[in-house]
């Protein structure tokens, strides 16, 4: 198992495939591609990230022996190593990866838009969605975070982000239908509901909540015209349905208030007849009866209603259960029942005069207001009671002609129980609200109410919090009024049920409330009569739960179910929110709104809703609006998918996890996060990618202006002790660099500048890139930046730096941090499970000397996992852990591969070519724009063909059987599929030819979908007429295609290693673990090579140990067979079976093998003489200086065995020289000594605490971990001094040595007089490795290292297939880097070793001997050096070593080369194609 | 069944774009996924390397009914096969003096280069291309081959 899906991983997975093993490949992201796929250019060859990562992705997804699991991580490992069981925890991606075809369409209809964290926040994606573009495999998924708050807290369950969501794109009527599942009025709700959803909403945190209610609203009116002609409102069921007599399963429901019709809506839309039966003579309970008109007008009552009786619900009106009809009836006539009566009456109080002529209650009151009878008011009314009904009716009485309304009510001004809007509302219009008043005598003359006299009210709820009001009962007041209205609470009349077995208790019929069942069998009930008075969407809430009951209790289920509530999701993290205030809706002013029942809140304006939604946080992400489901022709969308876990066998486990960058806020005197134009390294990766927020255009954040001055702050987060890691990052000198080169590609006004510490450009070529970025208007810097203002005004940013003895101030557009490489986020929870050790900087734990093997067996680790590192270190490392997992499971290589068997290829040789068309509609993506049956018809009429059809989705499972059976039953012999892209697709039909019995290749492919239909949307009529010419030419060629085999040429399971020094003698070990023989070759008498001379590894370990025990298991290894005093002096063959001979004095020796390692090191360079080597007995180099210190410890070790030789103890002043080979220029970084000569000086230190200790250095370059050595030395009192070229520091020769130091840092100018001064010399490539170039026929660079096939992802391969690279042959290296390497040369040998034949030919050139003029064109031009002159005097092209570029052909001046599959006759014939008809 | 007809009286020009897999193809797709739009005047034809595509191929593309042609191949310095988009271009710069001395016009002809995930610059030559074309009108050939057309002498047609 790989875990990892970014390069790492990739390589890993692929070379262990290769190699013949199964490999599970486990990435928690959805894509493969991980950090690489964000990149725009790679260093140092500035070559398009993408380009490079996907055919890798490619490779990778259709490797046949790789399971790609995404979306994954890991849960658990058990086992040891050679059998661990991997629990894989696989978060579902709710789009299934068989059907998604990728079009797009969830993407275009998803409302919901969240930052895009491949593009760094930068741009917006939906929720559904694919991590990039090229995304692999190329298949959409659903992003949840969960429940939001808004829709959790509904009691109804309505689907707040969802309508929200779709009213921030302007779309009401979506909006309408997603209110309406959960809530039925949402026209009534909008404007009514007490909203505890924005009591919960997010979104308070940052100012103020979404305005959902209002939303909700603008949702009803705006969207019910659209939704109604959409069809969206009326959800018809599927089936009606009957009980085993096929009698109508009947449900009757008493009360059609909200409770009662919701109840009504679901159970009608399930299946069920539903019948509701009412008092009153129209439905809608309280809708109509109770709330005012200016509140909510009748009209959004009826319009609601009238929407679920179009279910089918029958209204039995004007019905009083108990009088004119009994509950047993009712009973008898349905099969399930629902009481959802309500709480209809008003209460009374027990205080004298209530009986008085002109006192009424509030809830008869309303009542008669809403059926228009218009109740008596008079001029002055007093109305009791503080909640809202109360304030209604205060309010309704001004508006029936009260002059003057005075409200009392126990409670004080801010816990009045009703809401704090309708009080302001009321107070607004005129009504007098007094409060802590309780009415204590209704007074009157006569038979008529002639006003109130009040007590105090001291308090309303009593210790317990229980409603008791207590009184003082002489503080009293006394108003006069003709008309007294008692607003102080409902009740419910449940006599219809008496005697009927229902439990009453207390005003209320007691439930389960979970499930909503009386104690009756067969009788529910919902809403106010179950819960006490409450608000309409707790009715509604509670009718959901009461339907479902009924319906399970009608299919004979269990009634009980999970009451599990999900979890409520808080704001998405890191979410940049920038403040902005709700939309507010207007209200009719005051002196307007007493005059008559028209609706007092306007609600938003369509724009305004539009501007509210959009504040909304998506803390879901996911709305679960559904509308992808609609949109989703395939049906491959499942919202309720759940995580599952899958237990994986597997015998080693690599662990390639990646990396983190750090955050651009460590450094929180650069700005980043306050200043716009202040942005991270990897964001501004995003901004010159042409698939980035900005297309690649490079334009600041703040303004979207191009910048002129860019400035790149180098180390934010690394080589720091305080703000984020004290480890250097090693890749930020050089994208920094790429960074800056690319901007002046995009925009040559840009004017770079690098501020940096030291250049840490270490690696191949790295130096020469810097150079050309000088050279090309990159300025570099090196300082230290204090602080970076912004200009408020311009936005641009002051950066404040000091130069020499100077502080400047300069003024920059736009300043890009270059931010540290960090431990991937998982590392520690990862470190738990699988139980390997983290080192102290949270990296994994590897010993140098074994660089990919973790502390515990069976698991390796790859990647930046271990340390920061670029692209090609890991690649080297990957293949160097794949290499250690095959060595372990060595005897289990090809076991779980198992072959496909394919039926008998059909010889067509002699058959006319009968050609089968087939059109993809593509769900609409090509059917909306390309007349498809127009050009299925056209097909079917071009010559040659003898079968045209048209499909939905050509690649679903079905037509591809569907293909095969024609194939079979036509006789087709040529296919031309129209649908998509050959980057994904070809395979697919390929393989679908095979299973047909056709050869592969009498195969093409017509791109009629992304080079077509997606990109002329606006010309569907050319657009079909270009469809048919791409159909026609893929005709054309198809015609002409023959079949082509691959032939197995047979491999020799051997390899050839050139180099005995730690490169080549690991590469044999490494075979020899997974029992491949190998054939060393070393010129010099003994093995080691250039680690004779050293004697400290890279951890202060004795290398001169290690290498003795190297040795000694390579001689004893029956499997390599060392040839010592040898050189090669031929080489001939390809890959799979070279042959090689090998001189070793006078004898000449044959050998065959399959492959080449070359591993031929390098040299210590000659110092530069100006530093006077030889000259003066106190000029040493630092590899005698080394062998001193080592010689001296082993003294000090008491190692009997070491001689005591000379003495360094007499030095008082030391001082070590490095870079001392370069003269003015450095040709290439030998990149180990730094550490090596830092690490030197501070055992030297060591061993005379009071010398002083000089490094007199050009830039210090002790990259990634090894910046502790500096750190320490530094630290212990060396002194650095910084030199350039310009002024070598060269001694002066005398009784003294004297070195004049400039430090270039300081200014400062001194003299040391040094009595030990030591050269660190620089590396170089061994000699004669021009001519073993010439002999292998492999490419050097101008320093004289062997050039790899690509420096990113081919670090290890050579151009010439079967030839590979390791050690210091490729340029210098640390120890552990030679080793990794080297047995990731041999996971890359492997993939060819490890088959007993490889499989060549296909698309490969041929050369037609006729034709050849021996003229050495296609020798010269091949990129690989394939083609060569043979026996017969013309050109030989070896199908094993051919890549089929096609370049000899397009060079051949006899056009004597043929490429199959494009071939001229094929080429030219698809191009007359074009202009045919 | 019918011959050839117009959509319209205005020119509809034919451009073959010989595009490399590694690149151009490939931004080709990508300028779908995205949505970009451009006029349905390329008929992209794919090659494994821009290399590969010899001045016959140039020559015979007109000859095939294009009014105009291109090469598509990798940024330079980013070929997959090393030089193969170097040497297309010499051969385009080639083929556009041949198509220059018979009188067709090396601008009908050119080199284009970009990277796989440059997905806005295909749709952006497309346009460049096509905007071209137009200007520089039809191919003479088109012309000729039009009359032939209308005799029924040409057409893969049953």
């Amino acid at each position: 198992m790989v875990l990892g899906g970014g390069i790492a991983g990739m390589q890993s997975a692929l070379d262990l495939a290769n190699g013949g093993y199964l490999v599970h490949l486990v990435t928690d992201e959805p894509s493969i591609g991980g950090k690489m796929a964000q990149l725009d250019k790679t260093f140092p060859t500035n070559e398009c990230a993408m380009c490079l990562l996907g055919p890798k992705m490619s490779d990778t997804l259709s490797h046949p022996n790789i399971k790609i699991h995404t979306c994954a991580s890991l849960g658990k490992v058990d086992g040891e190593t050679g059998n661990f069981r991997v629990t894989v925890n696989k978060a579902p991606r709710y789009v299934d990866m068989n059907e998604c075809t990728a079009c797009g369409d969830c993407e275009q209809v998803c409302p919901v838009k969240v930052e895009d964290k491949f593009n760094e926040d930068m741009r917006q994606r939906k929720a559904v969605y694919k991590l990039f573009p090229q995304a692999v495999p190329n298949k959409y998924l659903i992003d949840k975070r969960g429940m939001p708050p808004c829709r959790g807290t509904c009691p109804a369950g309505c689907n707040v982000q969802g309508y929200v969501a779709l009213i921030s794109e302007g779309r009401f009527g979506d909006a309408l239908e997603v209110v309406r599942r959960g809530m039925p009025f949402a026209g009534i709700c909008g404007r009514i509901c007490h909203h505890p959803c924005e009591g919960e909403c997010n979104r308070q945190d940052f100012d103020q909540p979404i305005a959902i209610a209002l939303l909700k609203r603008s949702a009803a009116d705006y969207g019910w015209d659209e939704a109604s002609e959409k069809d969206l409102l009326v959800k018809k069921p599927e089936t009606i349905l009957t009980d085993i007599n096929g009698n109508l399963l009947k449900v009757g429901i008493i009360g059609a208030g909200p409770g009662g019709l919701a109840a009504a809506k679901d159970l009608a839309e399930i299946g069920y007849k539903v019948t509701v039966i009412d008092a009153l003579p129209e439905a809608g309970g309280m809708l109509r009866a109770g709330i005012p008109r200016y509140r909510l007008p009748g009209e959004i009552v009826y319009r609601e209603i009238q929407a679920i009786l179009n279910l089918g619900v029958e209204l039995r009106p004007n019905t009083l259960v108990g009088v004119d009809v009994s509950l047993d009836q009712l009973r008898q006539e349905f099969s399930a029942i629902l009481v959802a009566v309500g709480f209809q009456k008003g209460r009374s109080l027990p205080i004298p005069g209530i009986e008085l002529k002109g006192v009424q209650l509030g809830v008869e009151f309303l009542r008669a207001a809403a059926l228009g009878e218009k109740p008596p008011v008079g001029k002055k009314t007093i109305i009791i009671g503080g909640g809202n009904v109360a304030i209604d009716t205060a309010r309704t009485a001004r508006r029936l002609g009260a002059e003057e309304v005075h409200l009392f009510c126990l409670e004080q001004h801010g816990s009045m129980p009703a809401h704090r809007w309708e009080v302001e509302e009321a107070e607004e219009e005129g009504v007098i609200i007094h409060t802590g008043w309780g009415p204590k005598e209704i007074l009157g003359k006569g038979e008529i109410v002639e006003g109130v006299k009040f007590k105090r009210c001291k308090q309303v709820f009593d210790d317990q919090g229980r409603f008791n009001p207590t009184y003082d009962e002489y503080e009293t007041e006394t108003v006069f009024a003709g008309n007294v209205i008692l607003s102080i609470g409902q009740a419910s009349d449940l006599t219809f049920l008496d005697g009927s077995g229902v439990e009453v208790s207390r005003d209320i019929v007691p439930v389960n409330r979970l499930t909503y069942a009386t104690n009756a069998q067969g009788i529910f009930a919902c809403g106010d009569v179950v819960s006490g008075p409450a608000s309409v969407v707790d009715a509604v809430g509670s009718a959901h739960a009461a339907a479902e009951s009924i319906h399970r209790y009608l299919q004979g289920m269990d009634l009980e179910r999970s009451s599990e509530k999900p979890e409520l999701v808080d704001t998405p993290e890191g979410l940049k929110v920038v403040v902005k205030d709700r939309q507010q809706q207007d209200l009719l002013h005051a002196s307007e709104r007493v005059k008559d029942f028209r609706e007092v809140c306007q609600g938003f304006t369509p724009e305004q809703a539009v501007e509210e939604a959009k504040r909304c946080l998506n803390c879901g992400i996911c709305s679960e609006c559904l509308q992808c489901v609609k949109a989703c022709k395939k049906n491959a969308i499942f919202h309720d998918a759940i995580p599952e876990s899958i237990e994986l066998n597997v015998g080693a486990i690599i662990l390639s996890p990646g990396y983190e960058v750090q955050s651009g806020e460590l450094r929180g005197e650069y700005g980043y996060g306050i200043y716009p134009n202040v942005m991270t390294s990897l964001e501004y990766e995003r901004l010159l990618s042409s698939t980035g927020p900005t297309q690649g255009h490079v334009v600041r954040p703040s303004d979207h202006k191009a910048p002129r001055k860019v400035a790149f702050i180098q180390c934010v987060g690394s080589r720091t002790c305080d703000k984020g890691a004290e480890y250097c990052s090693s890749i930020c000198c050089m994208y920094s660099t790429k960074e800056a080169i690319i901007s002046r590609e995009h925009d040559a006004n840009i004017e770079p500048t690098i501020f940096y510490l030291d250049m840490r450009s270490y690696g191949k070529n790295f130096d020469k890139y810097v150079k050309s970025a000088k050279n090309n208007g990159v300025r570099y810097m090196r300082t230290m930046i204090s602080s970076v203002k912004e200009d408020p005004v311009t936005g641009n940013l002051i950066i404040k730096y000091i130069q020499g003895q100077e502080i400047i101030e300069e003024e920059f557009e736009l300043v890009v941090l270059a931010v540290g490489v960090k431990p991937p986020k998982a590392a520690r929870e990862l470190a738990q499970v699988t139980g390997i050790e983290l080192n102290e900087y949270g990296f994994a734990y590897t010993d140098p000397l074994n660089p990919t093997k973790t502390s515990r067996p069976g698991i390796f680790v790859a990647g930046a996992f271990q340390g920061p590192r670029d692209i090609p270190e890991t690649v080297m490392n990957a293949s160097a852990a794949a290499a250690a997992a095959e060595s372990l499971l060595a005897t289990g290589r090809n076991q779980l591969v198992t072959p496909k068997v394919y039926p008998r290829e059909r010889d067509v040789s002699s058959e006319e070519p009968k050609v089968g068309v087939f059109i993809c509609r593509c769900g609409i993506n090509i059917a909306s724009i390309v007349d498809v049956p127009d050009t299925t018809d056209y097909a079917r009429n071009l010559n040659g063909v003898v079968h045209a059809e048209e499909f939905l989705y050509t690649c679903s499972q079905d037509t591809v059987k569907h293909i095969k059976d024609v194939i079979n039953e036509q006789g087709l012999n040529r296919i031309v599929v129209a649908s998509c892209t050959i980057r994904t697709h070809q395979p697919l039909f390929r393989e679908a030819l095979r299973e047909a019995g056709l050869n592969q290749f009498l195969f093409e492919m017509a791109n009629i979908r992304d080079q077509c239909s997606w990109v002329h949307r606006a010309e569907p009529q050319r657009a079909t007429v270009k469809a048919k010419d791409l159909v026609r030419m893929a005709v054309a060629k198809v015609k002409r295609h023959s079949p082509l085999h691959m032939e197995p040429v047979p491999v020799i399971p051997a390899a050839l290693v050139i180099g005995g020094g730690i490169a080549g003698m690991t590469a044999c070990l490494t075979l020899a673990e997974q029992g491949f023989k190998s054939y060393l070759v070393e010129r010099e008498p003994v093995l080691g090579g250039s680690l004779h001379n050293l004697y400290f590894g890279e951890d202060g370990k004795d290398a001169q140990e290690h290498m003795l025990q190297v040795i000694e298991r390579v001689q004893s290894d029956p499997l390599i067979q060392i040839h010592t005093n040898s050189e090669i002096t031929d080489l001939a063959g390809h890959q799979g079976h070279f042959t090689t001979t090998i001189k070793s004095g006078d004898l000449h020796l044959e050998v065959h093998h399959g492959v080449v390692i070359v591993a031929t090191g390098g040299k210590l360079a000659e110092p530069n003489p100006a530093y006077g080597l030889g000259k003066d007995s106190r000029i040493i180099t630092l590899i005698q200086l080394e062998e001193k210190l080592h010689t001296m410890q082993q003294v000090q070790n008491g190692d009997p065995l070491s001689v005591y030789q000379e003495s360094l103890a007499d030095w008082r002043e030391a001082a070590l020289i490095l870079c001392a080979s370069a003269g003015k220029e450095l040709p290439h970084c030998s990149r180990t000594c730094c550490t090596q000569g830092i690490s030197n000086a501070i055992r030297l230190k060591q061993q005379n605490q009071d010398g002083t200790v000089y490094v007199l250095h050009r830039d210090i370059r002790t990259y990634g971990f090894l910046e502790a050595y500096y750190r320490m030395a530094r630290e212990m009192g060396i002194m650095f001094a910084r030199y350039d070229g310009e002024n070598l520091p060269a001694p002066e020769l005398g009784e003294k040595l004297s070195i004049k130091v400039k430090d270039l840092d300081s200014e400062l100018e001194f003299n040391i007089n040094p009595d030990l001064l030591v050269l660190a010399q620089g590396f170089e490539p061994a000699s004669g490795a021009r001519e073993l170039g010439t002999l292998l026929k492999v490419p050097l660079n101008e320093d004289g290292f062997f050039m790899e096939t690509h420096a990113k992802l081919g670090p290890m391969d050579f151009p010439g297939s079967g030839l590979f690279l390791c050690g210091a042959a490729h340029s210098p290296k640390f120890v552990s880097e030679a080793i990794y390497q080297a047995q990731g040369a041999v996971a890359r040998a492997v993939t060819i070793l490890a088959k007993p034949h490889l499989m060549v030919g296909g698309i490969v050139a041929k050369a037609e001997p006729e034709k050849c003029a021996a003229c050495l064109t296609c020798v010269r031009v091949c990129p690989y050096s394939v083609p060569k002159i043979g026996a017969n005097r013309v050109a030989e092209i070896e199908p094993v070593q051919c890549h089929g570029c096609g370049t000899c052909v397009g060079e051949c001046p006899a056009k004597a080369i043929q490429l199959q599959h494009y071939t001229d006759e094929q080429m030219l014939a698809k191009i007359s194609a074009v202009g045919g008809v | 069944m019918e011959k050839h007809q117009r959509l319209d009286e205005t020119f509809n020009p034919k451009i073959i774009a010989f595009c490399c897999y590694y690149c151009a193809y490939s931004a080709a797709d990508l300028a779908g996924s995205l949505r970009l739009q451009y006029p349905p005047t390329v008929r992209l034809i794919e090659q494994p390397c821009s290399g590969k595509v010899d001045i016959r191929l140039l020559l015979e593309a007109f000859e095939g009914g294009a009014d105009g042609v291109y090469v598509a191949g990798c940024l330079e310095g980013d070929c997959h096969f090393l030089k193969g988009n170097i040497r297309a271009k010499k051969r385009v710069n080639a083929a556009k003096k041949i198509l220059d001395n018979i009188g067709l016009g090396g601008d009908r002809l050119e080199m284009f280069n970009l990277s796989g995930s440059m997905g806005p610059r295909f749709a952006e030559i497309a346009n460049e291309m096509t905007e071209r074309i137009l200007q520089i009108g039809p191919s003479p050939l088109n012309k000729v081959r039009e009359k032939r057309a209308k005799k029924g002498e040409e057409g893969d047609l049953k």
